[in-house]
């Protein structure tokens, strides 16, 4: 949910000045408050209730099975923008759309022929993205270094040209983006600290995931690399992040600095920003399946991808990465017998957990 | 006035900093900041999120007489306080 989507009062007056006004000798200014004031409280309920049952935000598809739309935000910031794209319609001259499409469709099809799971909310909702979407500074608009899923749809800016590219050009990206929907549905784990390193640590491995089914990588062989795609090349960077070897997908570098991500528990984030480090810790659990997958063997999405989905489904808003540990272990020795889950604590074990 | 920024999250999740002293900038540049601050609007600290995920996240301290702190994510900015934003975000390394 974004700002143009509220009460316009809401957005404009802060609401420590709307209590102020609510006791105003005049009594328009007093009502004016008061209803501003009413339908902030509403929009907080609706959101609070949204976050605990995302099916209030889904838009439903005609047939009930994948459908895409894709629609161009032209360089603002109000989603979803112009329509330019819809399931079954030809490709267009613009490959920022035609990436959104191509590649919200091959995490659909890996999601619905792995787990058969139909769409994010497992009952069809429309795959809805926004492109060229910008960010607004209060004199105009510029390019967004950025992708976020807003709790409805995925958005995706075009990048400074300095450091980012268009974010559509990954699938990893865009399928980490759609994870984060499928999780709206699932765990809906809790976007702070352990928890919220956990989201984000699906996404990085389902992103990746659909990228290695969708390429044949097998997981001794397979790149864990995430975000390459969008960054402009250069010597102190390879990616956005480095599920392999978490802290090494950028050195020293002008604009990004050093990889913040730490590949042990020793090392885990406990400051406040980044909402306790949900992008910098998951880094651990992210190593964690790596390492898991590798002793595995094969394809990561045939066997450890299976335990790990098995386990998102399984998890609460409030898990940590000990829950994980637990749950995949778990799922590993019904699933696939002891020496499984033996690989899989081992691997928890190396990072700390 | 002092001005401490971080911006976290997005989805690369890089942290970034910046402090802006007004009394160590050129007159010019010192109204322009004091401007902005005043355009934001902000007497009491808040702190307001989205249930989006992969918004960059900004907290902003602005002590003068006393201190207001503000956390939130881009889609919570107002209007009003983008230009500051803004000016902090173009500073912060």
């Amino acid at each position: 949910m974004t700002c143009q989507h509220r009460h316009p009062i809401q957005c404009i007056i802060p609401p420590y000045i709307l209590e102020h006004m609510a006791h105003s000798a005049d009594p328009a200014l007093r009502e004016m408050a008061l209803v501003a004031l009413a339908a902030a409280a509403a929009v907080r309920a609706v959101r609070a209730f949204s976050q605990r049952m995302p099916t209030m935000r889904v838009a439903p598809s005609p047939a009930g099975r994948r459908h895409r739309l894709v629609y161009d935000a032209r360089g603002r910031d109000e989603l979803p923008g112009k329509l330019v794209r819809s399931e079954g319609e030809k490709k267009t001259a613009d490959p920022a759309v035609n990436e959104a499409y191509d590649f919200s469709g091959d995490t659909f099809d890996f999601f619905h022929s792995l787990f058969g799971r139909n769409s994010l909310d497992d009952a069809g909702m429309s795959l809805i993205s926004s492109v060229h979407v910008a960010e607004a500074d209060g004199r105009g608009y510029q390019p967004m270094s950025n992708a976020f899923w807003d709790g409805a749809q995925m958005a995706y800016g075009d990048g400074d040209g300095a450091v980012f590219r268009r974010f559509t050009r990954s699938l990893d990206v865009v399928a980490h983006e759609l994870t984060h929907g499928v999780q709206a549905f699932t765990s809906n784990l809790i976007y702070r600290g352990q928890s919220g390193a956990l989201n984000e640590h699906f996404s990085d491995v389902f992103g990746v995931l659909v990228r290695q089914w969708r390429t044949g990588e097998s997981a001794d062989k397979a790149s864990w690399l995430v975000g390459s795609e969008v960054l402009v090349p250069a010597p102190t960077r390879r990616a956005i992040r480095d599920m392999e070897h978490p802290g090494t997908a950028f050195t020293d570098d002008p604009a990004l600095g050093s990889d913040p991500q730490p590949d042990h528990m020793k090392k885990l984030y406990t400051g406040p920003s980044d909402s306790g480090g949900v992008h910098i810790n998951s880094g651990i659990p992210n190593r964690a399946f790596v390492l898991a997958a590798q002793a595995l063997g094969g394809p990561a999405w045939e066997q450890t991808g299976r335990v790990w989905y098995e386990a998102m489904l399984q998890l609460s808003r409030t898990s940590q990465f000990i829950d994980l540990a637990r749950i995949t272990a778990q799922i590993a020795g019904d699933t696939l017998g002891a020496a499984a889950k033996k690989a899989v604590k081992a691997a928890w074990k190396k990072v700390g957990v | 006035m002092r001005i401490t920024f971080t911006q976290s999250g997005g989805f690369a999740g890089l942290l970034k900093h910046c402090r802006v002293d007004t009394a160590a900038l050129e007159p010019h540049e010192r109204t322009r900041v004091e401007a902005l601050v005043v355009a934001a609007g902000w007497e009491v600290s808040w702190e307001k999120f989205s249930e989006g995920r992969d918004r960059f996240q900004y907290e902003i301290a602005i002590e003068r007489e006393t201190t207001v702190r503000v956390t939130c994510d881009d889609s919570c900015v107002p209007p009003e306080a983008r230009p500051l934003v803004a000016y902090l975000k173009d500073r912060a390394r």
